[in-house]
Order: structure tokens, then sequence, then C-alpha cells
């Protein structure tokens, strides 16, 4: 837990710099610095960041430590989004800037991206009732959720930012005199599949966050309430009508905007618009949270970041129903062997230090690891593998779900000698071991319930020293799960290192 | 209306030189009034004046009419018409000037103060000049002589020369090889000694000679055996206006370069005696390519710039000179054990120099020495010769703070003293940055961050004054001291914007220029607009040094119209002309001519009886506006925002040093037996204040205090 920290976040048009402290129970913002360097530009439309720029990057890093340092801030986190992850060169510049600033940077997914916002949105407006619609356009990405009251059910990443959009659009621009309509259509093809999902929800709220927000409310007219601007859809309208119609150089003129300011504006408001329309609300909640103030909130309160954890392993939890749900997955099914697993993980945690972490993991690929039975039953492990690596989970960074998505890979595998590991960025020792622990630990559960009918209605775990022994009380049969469980506990012995036995109650006794 | 008809513009440079005969009448004055000393002085401020306003007025007029360039300025004057007004403007001022120089001279007389020609010397005096020079003078003179194959030299700017005319002799001769049998040589009266050398004498008496005329009376000694036929005392004024070459990579000897490039710059006035001989002005006329008007023949001694600090020459006349003001303790910061715990609680005012700049300079002292401190920011636009501010700057980098001072180079005539402690100051280890390109840093602005008990604390002072604890003790300016964190992080953020390594963010309480400060101005003056127009009442009161930006001058025409009552006090120029029936009748402007040089920049509007009150670096000038990084800011607290309305209701009621500005363009003298002379009814407030504090604290009254 810190208590002055900076934090310098490499966004799309500007390096930002904050510096805070914690005051009380709120975060203090002591400075802030933008340095303008356009790296957007540079990775939207040719993939990699020009040398002048990372030449300009690194001395502004540079400026700011020297500030930062002024204030003797225990820490200083770098890390960037859309501008430097989508940049080819990317491995080089972090190369850099760690010689010559010795700063690492990190590098958040879009999906982490999307979650600190979400996380600040949720802050911001506690109880929140019924269906929400959240979105954030990013400059290289737009992130959308849809939230019961609290818990995010469906969260969906788009890489197409506001920046982005005018970046492969901009050639279109001075050929037609409506861009709108053509970002309209563009936008379509994202929307339907949005489109299909939220139309069943009854949304009456629509949170929509970013940096264009704010100037959009300010060119409305509108004024701040707390962390929120109240835009109506009849000032959005206003707006939009008038903004639709001009060129970034009329914009610029008009509302006396920069130059970037003015070439995002349509592109931003034409995705809100689209937005709004999926839902019934009457206005749009403009949001101020950025992704610097919820990291800048992470590290200064450690309480709130294990709440924060916490709710945020009920969203994956959430989500990763709402996506298995969508592959018609075997709810009933899922459910039991969901208890059964998490009883044996509560039963091993002590022993084998299995953090809470490790849990939400297994739970969630207990939930989705048969979802590739949608697309085929054969090698449907396979299928259940690239439907979770490609399906938004909310509050999953992409190494989890990666990690999920290998477990469900390998719950058909009979040891760990033949594991399976597709992705590379997961070679490591302690990567393999994770994945086999849980894939164990799944497998024994999925073996328990093998009938899929639900055989038995309480389950005693003993763990002893050489052995973990289940214990079913039922009145039924078991052959067939102790064929299966003989079968499926290999892994099971050769990670964990201890036997494993699979009994029925003597009800005589 | 057409506002931009130039019937509705005062011209700049015209203005300017009524401020300067506002200086100079002070020399005109009663004695009652003006003591003799400060009449001198009075007379040395107009002269010193004038040769800025050589250097960069008049050079550049002169540049404009030399390209061709023949368009009407805002008030319809064309070049060489300017020109012409100016220079016969220039030449009465001169008039007047030595008519009171001689006036004042001869009155001294009866204090026994005496200038002596070297002929009037007794035998005793005339030993004594006659040694200073042996000794003291001789050892560094160094005669020019001009001829074909000896090009005229090169005369510095505003160095005091004497011009003298010899016959060659046949026989022996330093000048063998000239074959001419007129020789003009030149000699530079030497800049580092003395202009008044104080002869020995009996009683009471203080007798004074110039240094030049013992040069005069000595000159045998350096063309031996030559006749010297004519000697003329003689001083020019070049072009001060070189271009700095911004784009250079090491600005500091860029500015060296371009401050010695400014001693050569072309001549544009030529002081001469006037009893002068008729060859050497015409020589000197044709070398220096001079017109006749470029010309001024003085009666008296050339340059009485040098009487500034004549009157430090004499003991025991302290009734030649104005009672001293001395700045009084602020009572709040006095009783306070810990000037950062006072701020932690309140803002502080300061209002100098009634109250004592002190503060400013402890706690920068404090500051440098306190293990809390973790940096400090400032920036120095014109600081004092042996300035105490920068070596507690320099202590306080050693001390391991973080210091970063921005230096303004380009403070005009500053340049070369800048340059000295910009580089004292790198040695120390500070962080020195020397502002935005194109752009001359004036804001004043001090942060001090500190760590303390309950985290990060702030501290700023702002002021429309420079941290310079002389020029502190003569102007009046005023400052705010807070540690509100509103205000900064709007200087932590202006810093970061002047070394570069931030834009602008979004002010929360400054306004800045070239940002957007005059737009704020504006919205000000458009807010009385609506009021009055809402036939509410509606006012403005704005106090600065000069009013020249037409902009804001068009939008007080139409406030004036709208109604709005607009009270100006303007010290220097003012182009906005008042009075005028159905533009400008609403607006009053008056300047205040006093003993102190009124410097303070306070801006008032009246919001519906909600002041909004405003300190400022700015004067409305686009140079302040658009050439120039200034900040103006609130204030914001009651009692304090009262205390500065105060002084703005004082200044207005000036009838002593007041005066009102006509719409033809003349000054007239508020004089309504009243005698009221708001500076010192301001120093009188700071000392009640002050007593009135002491009294109720029961606290010790410092040692050197005088009541």
């Amino acid at each position: 837990m810190f208590n002055r920290v900076a934090t310098i976040y490499i966004a799309s048009s500007d390096i930002i710099m904050k510096i805070a402290e914690k005051k009380e129970k709120e975060v203090m913002i002591l400075e802030e610095l933008f340095y303008p360097i356009n790296l957007g530009h540079d990775t939207f439309s040719s993939s990699a960041v020009t040398f002048e720029k990372i030449k300009n990057l690194n001395q502004a890093i540079n400026n700011f430590k020297k500030i930062a340092e002024e204030y003797q801030v225990e820490k200083i986190k770098v890390f960037a989004t859309a501008a430097l992850r989508e940049a080819l060169n990317k491995d080089y510049i972090i190369y850099q800037i760690k010689n010559n600033n010795n700063l690492n940077i990190e590098i958040f997914s879009n999906v982490e991206e999307h979650q600190l916002i979400y996380q600040g949105i949720r802050n911001t407006n506690k109880n929140l009732k019924g269906d929400n619609l959240f979105a954030y356009i990013g400059t290289g990405s737009l992130g959308i959720a849809v939230t019961n009251q609290n818990y995010i059910v469906k969260s969906q990443s788009i890489t197409l930012g506001s920046l982005k959009i005018n970046e492969i659009l901009k050639g279109l621009q001075h050929k037609t005199d409506e861009f709108h309509i053509v970002i309209d259509g563009y936008l379509s093809g994202y929307i339907y599949n949005l489109d299909l999902f939220i139309k069943k929800l009854n949304i009456n709220n629509f949170y929509a966050s970013g940096k264009e927000i704010e100037l959009i409310a300010k060119l409305a007219g509108i004024t701040r309430k707390s962390n929120n601007f109240n835009i109506s859809r009849a000032s959005f309208y206003r707006l939009y009508n008038d903004v639709k119609s001009k060129t970034p150089k009329q914009l610029l003129e008009k509302y006396d905007l920069g130059e970037a300011a003015a070439e995002t504006l349509l592109p931003s408001m034409t995705i809100y618009k689209n937005l709004m329309n999926l839902t019934q609300s009457s206005q749009i909640i403009g949001s101020t949270v950025t992704i610097e103030t919820e990291v800048i909130r992470n590290m200064l309160f450690d309480n709130r970041h294990r709440e924060l954890k916490k709710q945020s392993f009920k969203n994956i939890i959430a989500s990763s129903r709402s996506v298995a749900k969508k592959y018609n997955y075997n709810q009933e099914h899922a459910e039991t062997i969901e208890k059964i697993a998490l009883d044996i993980f509560d039963a091993l945690k002590e022993r084998f230090q299995l953090s809470e972490k490790e849990r939400v993991l297994l739970q969630a690929a207990v939930i989705l690891h048969d979802i590739g039975k949608y697309m085929n039953l054969k090698k449907h492990y396979e299928h259940s593998y690239y439907l979770i690596r490609n399906s938004d989970i909310a509050d999953l960074n992409s190494y989890d779900k990666n990690i999920i998505a290998h477990i469900s890979l390998n719950h058909s595998q009979s040891s760990t000698t033949n594991l399976k590991i597709k992705d590379n960025t997961l070679k490591n020792h302690s990567d393999r071991v994770l994945i086999a622990k849980l894939t164990a630990i799944l497998k024994i559960a999925d073996s328990l319930d093998k009938s899929h009918k639900e055989p038995f209605s309480e389950l005693e775990i003993n763990l002893e020293e050489n052995e973990l022994e289940l214990i079913i009380n039922t009145e039924k049969d078991i052959f067939l799960e102790k064929w299966a469980f003989s079968n499926k506990s290999r892994i099971f012995k050769e990670i964990f290192g201890i036997d494993v036995s699979l009994n029925k109650k003597n009800t005589l006794l | 209306m057409n506002f931009d008809d130039p019937q509705f513009y005062f011209n700049k440079q015209l203005s300017w030189l009524k401020f300067n005969i506002r200086v100079l009448e002070e020399a005109n004055s009663d004695e009652e009034e003006t003591p003799l000393l400060e009449k001198l002085k009075y007379l040395a401020i107009t002269a010193t004046n004038l040769d800025e306003f050589f250097m960069v007025r008049v050079s550049r007029i002169k540049d404009d009419i030399e390209s061709g360039f023949n368009e009407a300025d805002k008030s319809g004057y064309r070049p060489k018409e300017l020109f012409n007004e100016i220079s016969k403007t220039i030449h009465k001022i001169y008039n007047n000037q030595y008519k009171y120089f001689n006036k004042t001279i001869k009155k001294l007389e009866t204090e026994k103060v005496y200038f002596k020609k070297y002929s009037e010397l007794k035998n005793k005096e005339k030993e004594y000049a006659k040694k200073y020079f042996n000794e003291i003078i001789l050892p560094v003179l160094t005669p020019v002589a001009i001829d074909p194959s000896h090009p005229f030299p090169l005369i510095s700017n505003k160095s005091l020369n004497l011009g003298i005319l010899l016959q060659k002799n046949e026989d022996e001769n330093v000048f063998s090889n000239i074959k001419e049998k007129q020789i003009f040589s030149v000699v530079e009266v030497p800049s580092n000694l003395q202009r008044f050398i104080k002869l020995p004498s009996s009683g009471k008496k203080n007798v004074f000679i110039y240094l030049e005329d013992i040069i005069k009376a000595n000159l045998d000694q350096l063309f031996s055996g030559n006749q010297i036929v004519a000697v003329d005392t003689f001083r020019i004024t070049r072009n001060a206006e070189v271009i700095l070459d911004e784009e250079s990579k090491n600005l500091l000897s860029e500015m060296k370069r371009y401050v010695k490039r400014r001693r050569w710059g072309f001549v544009v006035r030529l002081e001469i005696n006037s009893n002068y001989n008729n060859y050497i002005l015409n020589f000197l006329k044709d070398k220096l390519n001079l017109e006749q008007d470029d010309i001024y023949k003085v009666n008296g001694p050339v340059n009485p710039g040098s009487f500034m600090d004549f009157a430090s020459k004499l003991d025991n006349h302290e009734h030649l000179k104005f009672k001293k003001i001395i700045p009084q303790p602020n009572p709040k910061i006095y009783n306070a054990d810990d000037i950062f715990e006072l701020l932690k609680e309140e803002d502080v005012i300061l209002h100098h120099p009634f109250e004592s700049f002190d503060p400013v300079i402890e706690i920068v002292k404090k500051a440098a020495a306190d293990p809390k401190v973790l940096a400090i920011k400032q920036s120095l636009y014109r600081v004092s010769g042996n300035s105490p501010l920068i070596k507690h700057l320099t202590t306080a980098a050693e001390n391991g703070k973080q210091v970063t001072v921005l230096v303004e180079l380009k403070a005009r005539f500053d340049e070369e003293q800048n340059i000295a402690w910009a580089k004292k100051l790198e040695e120390a280890g500070c962080h020195v940055i020397y502002g935005i390109k194109g752009l001359k840093v004036h804001a004043k602005a001090l942060l001090i961050v500190r760590a303390e008990k309950e985290g990060i604390k702030r501290y700023v002072h702002m002021s429309s004054g420079n941290y310079n604890d002389k020029t502190a003790e003569l102007y009046t300016d005023m400052a705010l001291m807070t540690s509100k964190d509103n205000f900064a992080s709007d200087i932590a953020g202006l810093f970061n914007l002047l070394t570069g390594y931030s834009k602008p963010p979004e002010w929360k309480l400054l306004s800045v220029a070239p940002l957007d400060l005059r737009d704020d101005f504006l919205k000000l003056i458009e807010g009385e607009i609506n009021n009055a127009k809402n036939s509410l009442e509606a006012k403005i009161i704005a106090k600065m040094n000069s009013l020249v930006d037409s902009k804001i001058i068009k939008k007080l025409y139409q406030a004036s119209q709208a109604g709005v009552k607009i009270e100006l006090i303007v010290r220097g120029i003012c182009c906005l002309v008042p009075g005028i029936k159905g533009v400008s009748e609403n607006i009053t402007v008056r300047s205040i001519i006093g003993k102190l040089l009124e410097h303070s920049r306070i801006f008032y509007f009246y919001n519906n009886n909600q002041p909004l009150v405003f300190l400022s670096s700015a004067d409305w000038r686009p140079r302040n506006l658009d050439r120039r990084v200034e900040i103006s800011f609130p204030i914001e607290d009651p009692e304090k925002k009262e205390k500065v309305i105060n002084v703005l209701k004082t200044v207005l009621n000036d009838s002593q040093k007041a005066h009102l500005l006509q719409s033809n363009g003349e000054y007239k003298k508020i004089d309504d037996g009243n005698n009221y002379e708001s500076q010192l009814e301001l120093f009188e407030m700071a000392k009640t204040s002050f007593q009135k504090e002491v009294l109720n604290k029961q606290f010790k009254v410092p040692q050197d205090y005088i009541f």
C-alpha cells in the first residue's frame, strides 16, 4: 500500500503523468502533466512508432520522472494501452524506456483497460439498478459491458477506437458530404451482434466514458454533477446534428477545438449514438472516470483493491456463465461439478497453498470447459479452447483466459506428460503446473458426474497425509463414476503427489 | 460604431512622453512637495527613461522610416509624422529638464552644495583635482585621433565622451604621421569612475566638480605640444533593438553576443553641450549619420541620469529628501511563529513597499534549510544586483532540494546581470531554465513543495512585481501568499509548461497569457456589460501601468456605452480616450505620479455586488497579453478582497499626486485642496494596522523598528 505514487500513462495522443497522494480516504491529485505525442497516429496508420516519437517519448518520460522524484513518490507506474499494444515495435520501445529511464512499461490489454474503467464507473455510481450498459471509447478500442445491478454479465472489447476509426476511414472523409453515414455503416457490423444480446434486455441507463465525453458534454452546454454529466437524448442529438455535417476543420473553427479533438469528435459521437439507440435510456450518463485515476486508486488503496478483486471475481463468474449460456451449456451438470470442484479445491487449498485467484480460474474453467460441444462433440475440447480464447469475459485478462482455455483443452488428457500447450506465452514451468493442477481437480469433479444425472447428494472429502479420499453418500450404483474416476485421477496423482480414491459411504454403519 | 477610428486612440509613444513629462514636472513642484534632492532624482529618472525610449521606440520608428514603411498606426500617425511629433516634444522636454535642473542646482547652493567649474576652484581644490587627475583618471584615459587612416572610432552606446579639436604642432608630435593640420580626437570619460568628484572643503560646504571638467582642464597632458582649439562633451544613443537568435542552441551564450551587438547599433541621438564648437558638431553629425532633429544641445551637464544616486553622496541632508517610507511588517506574519503554519490557516496579502518584502525572502531562506521541503520553483525576471534570493536558492540546491529557477534572460537591459547569476545558480545545481522561445516570462511565482505529516503541502507566492528586494522598496506591488491546493496545482502546472514538460493544464484559478488572459478579461468586462444591460449596477476599476490593447479598449468603450462605470488608474501610457460623448463618457483615467512608482496591477469587477478581484503581472497591452507569459489570479477570501479593494479606493481618492486624463490627451492635476496623497495614506494604514496588532497582542516590537 503506497501513500504517494505517480502514474505515467502512454496514451494515444498524450503522455499523461499524474502524481497523487492518499488524503484520508480520497485520492488527491497533486500534479497532472500532459505531453503531446501522437503515438496513436503512427500505430494506427503505419503499425509502428517512428524513431522521432520514441525519442520524444523517452525525453517526456525522463522529464516526468524528474517531477515525480521531486515529490519523492514511492512508486512510478508506467503503463500503455492501444497505442503501444498494437505497435509492432513495442518490445523495442519497452526496452529503450527501461534502458534510459529504468522504468518498466506495463501494457494493458483491451480488457484490462476496459475493466479499469468499469471499475471506476461502478465505484462512482454505487447502487446501480437493473440492467445497465457501459461504454468506453479509447482511442484504439471500444469496450462495452452490460451489468445487472453491480455485476458485469457481458462484456465485449472491440479494437476500434475514435482515433482508429478515423485513421481507417480518413481517406473517405473528403469524398463524401455525409461522412457520418460512412461511420454508421462501418459500425453496423460491430453493433449487430451486440444488438441481438442487448435488445433482449431492458436497459435504462447508458453510461459513457472516454476522452471525448467531457468535450461532448461541454459542447452540449452540460455542467458536471459530481462525477457525471447527464446529457439528454435531445441535447445529444442537437449537437450531433450540427457536428455530423461538418469537417474537422469546420469543427475546429466553430467550437475552438484542438486538431485531435476535432478529428475524433464525430466518430465518437457516432459510436455513442449507435449504442444509446440499443437502449431505452433517455440520456447518456457521461462518466469522467479515467484509467489513470483507477490505477492510482488501486495503488493507494490496497483494501479497496481486495474488495474490488472480490467484485471482479464475481464478474468473472457471472460473465463466464453468460458466455456458457450462449453456447447452450448444460447448466445443471456445470453447477454440480462446480460445487464438487470447489469443495475439492478448498480441501487442498491450505496444504498445497492454492490462491483465491486459482479458485476463480477453476470455477470459470468448470463452467466453460464443455462449451465446445456447441460446435461439435468430436474433439469438443479443441472447440472449447478457441471459443474461450475468443470470448470476452469481464475482468479476465488475456493470461487468465489463456489458462482457462488450456484447462478446457486438457480436460480430456490422461497424463501430465501429454499436457497440450498451444500458446507459446505459457511455456513457463509455473504456467504448466497451474494448468495441470486445475485440470486435475476439474477432471476428478467431472468424473463424479459422468452420467450427468446427479447421482449423489453429498460428498465427503478426507485429506489424509498420502491420500485424498472422496466418499459419496448415495443409494445408487456408482460403477460408472468409479470407472471414470480411475481413468481421470492420474494427472491428480502426478501433480499433487498423493493418491486419490473414490468410495461409497457405508450406509450400514 | 466603428471603434477602429483613429480618433478613439491616443498614440502610444506620445502618451508615453506625456507620462515622462508628468515625472519631469515633479521636479518643478514646490520644494515642500518635492525636496531638492528628490527633484534631482526625478530629473535623472526622466533622463534615463528617455535613454530607453530612444534606444527602443525611436529606433523602431527610424527603422520603419528607413525601410519605407508608411502605414498609419492605430492612432492615425504615419512613421514620419510621428517621428516629427516625438522629436518636437522631446526637444521641449529637454528645455524644461535643463531649466528645472539649473534652478535646482542653484537652489542647492543655499544648502551649501556647490557645483564648481574648474576655473572657479580655489588653489587647494585645484590641487586636489590635479592630483586626482594624475593618479586616478589619467591611467585609464585613451585618446583616439581620427583622420583618413584612422576611421571614426566605435563610440559605445550611452558613454560620455569629449570631442576635441586640435591644432597640430609641426615640431614634435605624437601625431607626426597625420598630414592634416586640424585633428579631431575623442576621449571617453571613464564610466567606472564617479561622475561627481567631491573636493575637500572647509566647514559644512559640499563642493563638487564633474569628472569631465577635470579631464577637460588637463587635456594638455594628453596632447602635449598640440594646441587644443575646442572641447565639447557629447553622448550618443544607439538602436538597442538588435535581433536575438532565439533558435540558438545555447541561449546563454547567444545572449552574451546579443548584448555586445547592442553596443554598436545605429545612432539615434546625439547630446552635446549647448556652447559647442561648430566644427566638432558638424564632424560628429557627419560621421554618425545624424539629422538635425537627432541633435540635442543641452544647457548643463550632458546626461543628468547620473544624478540618480547623487543624494547618497551627501551626509546630513535628510531634510532635502522625502520622508522615508519604512516598510512595515505584515502583522499576521509578524505574529506567526511559523509562516508555513500561518499559510495553512489563511492566505496573506502583501502590499509593498508599505509592507515589507522580507517575508518573501524569508520564506525562501526558511525553505532552503527546512528538511521537510522537497522542491522550490521560482520565476525570476529582474532581481537585484546582490540578491539574497539567489543566495538562498543556491543554498537550497546545495542542501539537496530540487530547485527549478526560470531565469528570463530577455528582461531588457538587465541581460548581462541575468547571465551572471543564471550561471551561478547552475553551478550550485539548480535546474535553470530560460523560458519559452518567443515569449518573455513575466509572471512572478514561487512554489515550495513540502512533505508534512499529513502529506504534501505546497506554498505559493504570486505577485504583480518582481522578486527584487531593492525595487520592492520603491515600487508599489501586491502579492498573495497561499497554500490553497488549487493555486498550488495551477502554479505547478505553470512551471511544467515553462520547463516544456507539459502542455497547459486546465487552469483551476489562474488566467495565463498568452493563452487565455485577454479572453478572460474580455469575459469579465462582458459580464459587467450584461449586468448594465439588465439595469443592474455595473462597475470596473482597473489599475495598471499601461493601457494599450485595442481589443480591451474597444470592449471598455462598449461597456461605457452600456452604462458600466469604469475607473482606470493607469500610471504610464494610456491609448484609451476618456470622456467622449456616447463612447467613453463613463470612463475616467487617472495617473498617479508619486514618490513610489505605481506598479501594482489590480482588477475589480462589481459583478452585481459579488465583487471579483484579481491581481496580475500583466498590463492591458498586447506585449503582455500576446508576447509574454503572464498570470492573473483571483483574491477569493472576503477579508483579503476587502484589503485589495480598499487600496483601489484609496488610490482613487488621491488629490495630490493624481492627474486626470482629458479627452484632448492632456493630463490635469486634481487640485481639490484636500492634499490627499494616497501613497502616504496607504503607508499610514500599514503602520496603523501593524501598531494595532502590536498593542493588541503585546508582542515584541522589532529592535530596529521606528514608529
